[in-house]
Formats: C-alpha cells, structure tokens, sequence
C-alpha cells in the first residue's frame, strides 16, 4: 500500500515550556543487535512551539528483503541540544499511518520506598458505597437496578476488567501501574485514525 | 513553615509534607473547611495577606506520580465517595472530588467566565456583586491558572464530529474551548488526575503559590474530615475533626481554635456541614441545581478513537445562556470515557455490553448541559449522611429532549450507522425517524433516563432576604458574625456552563472584601 506515514509532536520540559531545538529521530524498529537493523524514517528539530513533524513513506522502512514486512515498528529518540540521546520510546506497531507524540522532559526515577496507594482501591470502593447505599431511598428505586449497577462496577473493575480493555482495544493507559516506583519517560503517543472528509 | 499534613506515609512529595502521627490542636486566624475551587483560592490570598490559615480537606494528598491512568485506582483517591455520589432513587451519579484541590484535580478543565444573564439575574435574586468585579475576578483567576484556548491543530476526532455536526445543522455559535492547561500532554484522562502536571488545577497554582511565599503562615490538614463548628450566640471559635485512614476510619484527631470559619466543602459537602451542625436548619439545603447531563453515542464505520486527546475541545453555545437564552437552556460538549467506566454506564445488559465495547473506537459521543431550576433538595440520614433528593421538572425533560434530539441527528447525518443512548427502553436508534420515540420515552418515562451530573450547585442560597437565604451577599452566614460558607453551594441559579471559573471568581472577590473589611468581622 502506498502512502505518506506522517509523524506529529511536541516536547515541553519539566515546567511545561516549549522546548525549541531539540532533534527527534524516528526508527522503524527491526531485529538485530544494537538496533543495527532499524530503519531510519526521519528526522526534525522542533520549533519554537516544541512542534515537529516528520514524514516517510513505505519505502524508508521497506528495504530490499523486507517486502513482506507489514506495518513499521517505530520509535522515537529524542536528543538535546548536546546531542545526547535522553529519551527512547518504546517500540510500537503503527498501523494508521498517522502518530502523535506528547513528550514531556524529566524522566521519573523510580523510588521504592513510597507507600502503594493502590492496594486498597476496592476497598475504598465499598467503603464509598457506604454513604451511598445508607441515602438511598428505597421506595423509589427498583431494587433489581441498584443490585445491578453495584454488580457490574465491581465486576468490571475486577473480573471483567481485562476483558473490557481487550475488546475495547483501549490504548489510553500509558504509564505504568506504579509510577512513582518504576522509572518511566512521559510520553503519550497515539496511532490517530486518519481524518475523513 | 508552611506544610501539608495527611495520614499518609509519604517519603517524598512535591511540597513540604509532615505525617500526622497523632491529635492536633492548632490556632488559625482563618479556618476554611475545604481545598477546592473555593477553598483553595480563599487560603491562598487570605494567607498571603498574612492572616494565618489552616485547611482542613477530608480527601488525601497526591501528586502527579500518583496518577497511573486507571480508572479502579484513581477513582478511589480522587473522587467523593469513590465515584459512588448518586441522587436517592440512584438514577443520578454526581461527579465530585474529594482531595486536595477538589474538582479541580479532576475535572476537564474548561473555563468559562461566568454569563452576562447569570449576573443580571442573581444581582435580580438579591446578591450584591457588580459586573466590573466579576470581570476582575475572572481575569485574575484566568492569569493565575493560565488560561488558554483550545488550539485548532489540538482538536480531537470526536470534538471535529461535533464540530462538523454544528456546521451540518446551520448552527452559528460553537467554538473551541477555552482550558487551565499548559501544553497539555493530550492524554484524554484528565478526570483521572492530571500525571504530567499540565493541568492548572489548584494545588499546582494557587495551593503551591501559597505554601512556597515567605509571607504567607498556611497549613494544610488532608484525610481530614471537619465534624464539628464551635462557638456559641453566632460567634464561632473553632473546628474539631477527625484524621482518617484509607477507608475512613477515625485514627487522629484535631482542634482548630479560629477567629473565622469558612465552609468550602462543595455543594452537598456543605450543606452536610451545615446541617450537621444544626445551623440554617430550615435553609440549608433547599435549591440545589445538577446541570443533569444525558449523554449520544453515534456508531461509525470509521474509527474516531475518542479516547485519544483532550476530552472536552469544543462547546456549541446556541442553545444556552452563553448565547443569550434566559431561562433553563443547555450546552452541548463532546466527551469520552475511559472503558471501564463507559461500560458502568451504557444502560445495556451482558451481551449487549460486549457488542457495544468491541465498538468502543468507532463511537462519537457529546452530552447535554441542562442548565435546570433549582429543584434538588439535601437532607440528613438517620446515620448523617447527606440525601440528594431530585427529579427533573416538565422543563428539563423538555430541555434534554432537545438536546439528545440535535445530537442524535448530528450523528445520523454525519453518517452513524445506530445511536445508542442513555434511557434504559429506548437504549437503540437506528435512523433520526426514531428520535420522536426517544422523546416520548423521555418524557413520559423519566424514571428509566440515567444521565450524570459533573456540576452540583446551590444548597446554601446567597441573596438579601435572610428568611430564604443561607448566607448574604459577603457569603457570611445570616445569624453569625465569623462564619461563612464560599462554593457553588451559594449560587442562587445553575450558572448553564461549566461552573468552575465562576467558582473561582466568587472566591476571588469574597477573599477581597474579607481582607479589606476583616474587623468587621472578627473582633481581635
């Protein structure tokens, strides 16, 4: 399939300001040692916005032996204006020709000794449900309706949870579970449906 | 020095932060009960005027890091009752925040100065505040939390839908938005908490300003819930509260001796601190409005993938008091949800919510701003809690038929293949000829119609008649010399946008007049 593969962005740093003159060079991810393989797609600096853009075609990742390669893998690297690389995104398939990147400067370092917020979220759940279930008034609901709305939040937020995320084919979650405790850059990329007319 | 203290083991934080290890007893010149929209800009210039201020906020402190995108784990830190805030009969699910900065912390970040008609008719409804000083206020605000507008290369594919929808139906006054974001990071999940801090919510401006000015003597007590309002013949002394462990039990306690109490709970939180401590007992809680918001989808052949950049893009005004309309009126806003909670509220049963979730990137989706009367009511339960009483009046049914009317054919016209919506018996439309059936069912059945409500207001009414009014046009409470109450509990009328800068302007201008007339109310 022919067709311009078209890659948009913006970098801001820590205080969210635009941050003008840093590269962005974009790969197509192949197997091999040290990314010996990776094809260059293209590079940009960004502008005074924090904006970039670069374009390729098929023929930037599909060299001679790889005609039957599908849809590129790509990353980005993103250097600073010394040239060291200081981020690089994680290898992602792109199968709509069309990818933002929202990156944003100071990677989070990770600490372990932090608390887990997270460990009681059901329980905060049910204990929220508390208040509710005491001021409802139960001669004007259909008994059926409350059971079933407090079943399928539970349900889907545990045992259907995966589910819900795999047949929605949902891409929004970005970070990871724990952010404070593992390291991880802030990048939000979107493989963005093409637009129509 | 200037602190936040929560129950919470933290290591590290953004700001200076101390763990409660045990009771507290404290002296404030300004006790403010509440670190929201109202609450927060309140502790922030009256501690920078240099009284002294205490907060008290019952939800827990996070920051950015804490955000990890997951509905089932941030709901439970960020939002009042863990997302579970229903009207009584459960058909309404109101959307609050509960932690430290509110709403705020949660909500999408649209900014709109409070209307032209909605001043004219509250100054009507007796509240004393001119337009020179909301339109101060307002800018003030908007300059300490950056407000900027939506830029047209920032719009989404389902705000474009709208966009496109609007011009389809002639219409003429739909624009972008105008958002407290600085380059926002696109990421859709802003009602999740903010992870990349770009988000001007308070506790990264006014909350951070605050604790960081060598002038200003602030505390801020989170996972601390305010109980009890002391004092005796209408003049208060104090707070006592308790600190509160992860599921709400009681671990510490604390005392707060203050010259000036000010509630800044949010509506229904307010009205509950009110109510639960006997003040305003026939007032409190009367007028309460929902913004009750029905929400379209539109199924598309092509992918629209909501979900992928900033939520809340673009409005379309032409029905709403923005635009001029006096009475009732309503907005239309594109939207989207993360899965976990879309799947809670499509009205559909097992089957049904799969074959609606494999379609989750190919829907558009907007809901109705009804700006409705005041007709909700809150009391106590037997236990304490709050009740919210609601149903929707002959007008707000008329008012949200004509809104789910216009984007259903939007969506129709702009080529969806079925609309889905949110009444439980006429959850499916398959052409715009079955959108009279959806008003019928609307209108005759509304009962079975699940909307949301992201903006409660009123509950404590602000006007000149002390016999109707909770407080005066200062937000001082009739009947006391140091207390008030400063949120959008005191609206006297729904705003019919987006009330959060409304909000904040109202703080605004009330911190001014309590700085300016401070011996007036509190006897040194």
């Amino acid at each position: 399939m022919a067709g311009k593969y078209v890659i948009t962005g913006r970098i801001r740093d820590k205080d969210n300001s635009s941050v003008e003159g840093y590269t962005v060079e974009a790969y197509d991810s192949d197997p091999g040692p040290f990314g010996l393989n990776d094809d260059f797609l293209g590079s940009a600096k960004t502008d005074k916005d924090g904006d970039f853009r670069i374009s390729f075609d098929e023929l930037d990742f599909k060299k001679r032996l790889e005609w039957l390669e599908g849809n590129p893998e790509v990353y980005l690297n993103i250097k600073d204006e010394d040239d060291w690389v200081i981020i690089r995104t994680t290898d992602k398939e792109n199968k709509t020709r069309s990818m933002e990147f929202q990156i944003k400067l100071g990677k989070n370092p990770g600490n372990r000794s932090e608390p887990d917020l997270y460990q009681d979220s059901i329980i905060r759940i049910i204990a929220g449900l508390r208040e509710a279930g005491d001021a409802a008034d139960l001669s004007k609901s259909d008994v059926r309706v409350i059971f079933e709305l407090l079943l399928r939040v539970l349900k889907s937020w545990t045992i259907d949870r995966d589910e819900i995320l795999q047949l929605s084919g949902y891409d929004g979650i970005q970070v990871p579970k724990n952010p404070r405790e593992q390291k991880h850059d802030h990048v939000t990329r979107w493989d963005k449906p093409l637009l129509k007319d | 020095m200037n602190a936040i203290y929560g129950t919470e083991n933290f290591e590290e934080r953004n700001e200076n932060y101390r763990t409660i290890g045990s009771d507290m007893n404290v002296d404030a010149d300004v006790c403010i009960i509440g670190s929201g929209a109202a609450g927060s800009i309140l502790a922030a210039k009256l501690s920078m005027a240099g009284k002294s201020v205490v907060v008290l906020e019952k939800g827990g402190y996070f920051k950015g890091e804490d955000m990890n995108q997951r509905d089932e784990d941030m709901l439970p830190l960020l939002w009042k009752n863990s997302g579970a805030n229903f009207t009584d009969d459960l058909r309404i699910a109101i959307a609050q925040g509960s932690t430290l900065g509110g709403g705020t912390a949660i909500n999408d970040a649209i900014c709109i100065p409070i209307p032209g008609v909605v001043r004219r008719q509250w100054r009507d409804l007796g509240v004393d505040i001119q337009d020179e000083e909301w339109d101060q206020a307002t800018a003030e605000v908007s300059k300490e939390i950056h407000v900027t507008r939506v830029k047209d290369d920032e719009i989404n594919l389902n705000n474009l839908m709208l966009k496109k929808g609007c011009t389809l139906m002639g219409f003429k006054e739909h624009y972008p938005n105008d958002r407290n974001c600085v380059n926002c990071m696109h990421c859709g999940l802003c009602h999740l908490g903010c992870h990349y801090e770009t988000k001007q919510e308070m506790r990264v401006t006014y909350i951070h300003k605050a604790l960081n000015d060598p002038k200003s003597k602030i505390s801020i007590f989170c996972n601390c819930s305010a109980e009890k309002i002391t004092g005796s013949e209408g003049t208060i002394d104090g707070v006592e509260g308790n600190f509160l462990d992860r599921i709400g039990s009681a671990v510490h306690k604390i005392r707060v001796n203050a010259k000036m109490v000010i509630i800044a709970a949010g509506s229904i939180g307010s009205t509950h601190m009110l109510l639960k401590n006997s003040i305003a007992k026939d007032k409190a809680g009367k007028g309460l409005a929902l913004h009750p918001a029905p929400f379209i989808l539109g199924d598309f052949d092509f992918e629209i993938r909501a979900n992928q950049g900033i939520p809340i893009c673009y409005t379309l005004h032409e029905f709403g008091v923005t635009n001029g309309v006096e009475d009732g009126g309503f907005l239309i806003q594109a939207v989207y949800l993360p899965p976990l909670q879309l799947s809670v509220a499509l009205p559909v049963t097992g089957g049904q919510r799969r074959d609606l979730m494999s379609r989750y990137n190919y829907f558009a989706m907007a809901g109705v701003e009804t700006r409705d009367h005041s007709n909700g009511v809150i009391t106590l339960t037997d236990l304490g809690f709050p009740r919210v009483t609601y149903s929707f009046g002959e007008k707000e049914l008329d008012t949200m038929s004509r809104g789910v009317s216009i984007i259903s054919k939007m969506w129709f016209r702009l080529g969806a293949t079925r609309v889905i919506t949110s009444h439980l018996t006429k959850s499916e439309l398959k052409s715009e000829n079955e959108i009279p059936e959806l008003v019928n069912a609307i209108k005759t059945d509304p009962k079975n119609f699940l909307v949301g409500s992201a903006h409660p207001q009123g509950g404590n009414r602000m006007g000149s008649n002390p016999d109707n009014c909770v407080v005066d046009s200062n937000c001082k409470v009739y009947g006391f010399r140091n207390l008030f109450v400063c949120d959008a509990s005191v609206f006297p009328t729904a705003v019919g946008v987006n009330p959060q800068l409304s909000v904040m302007a109202l703080a605004t201008i009330i911190s001014d007049r309590i700085k300016k007339r401070w011996n007036d109310f509190v006897s040194e």
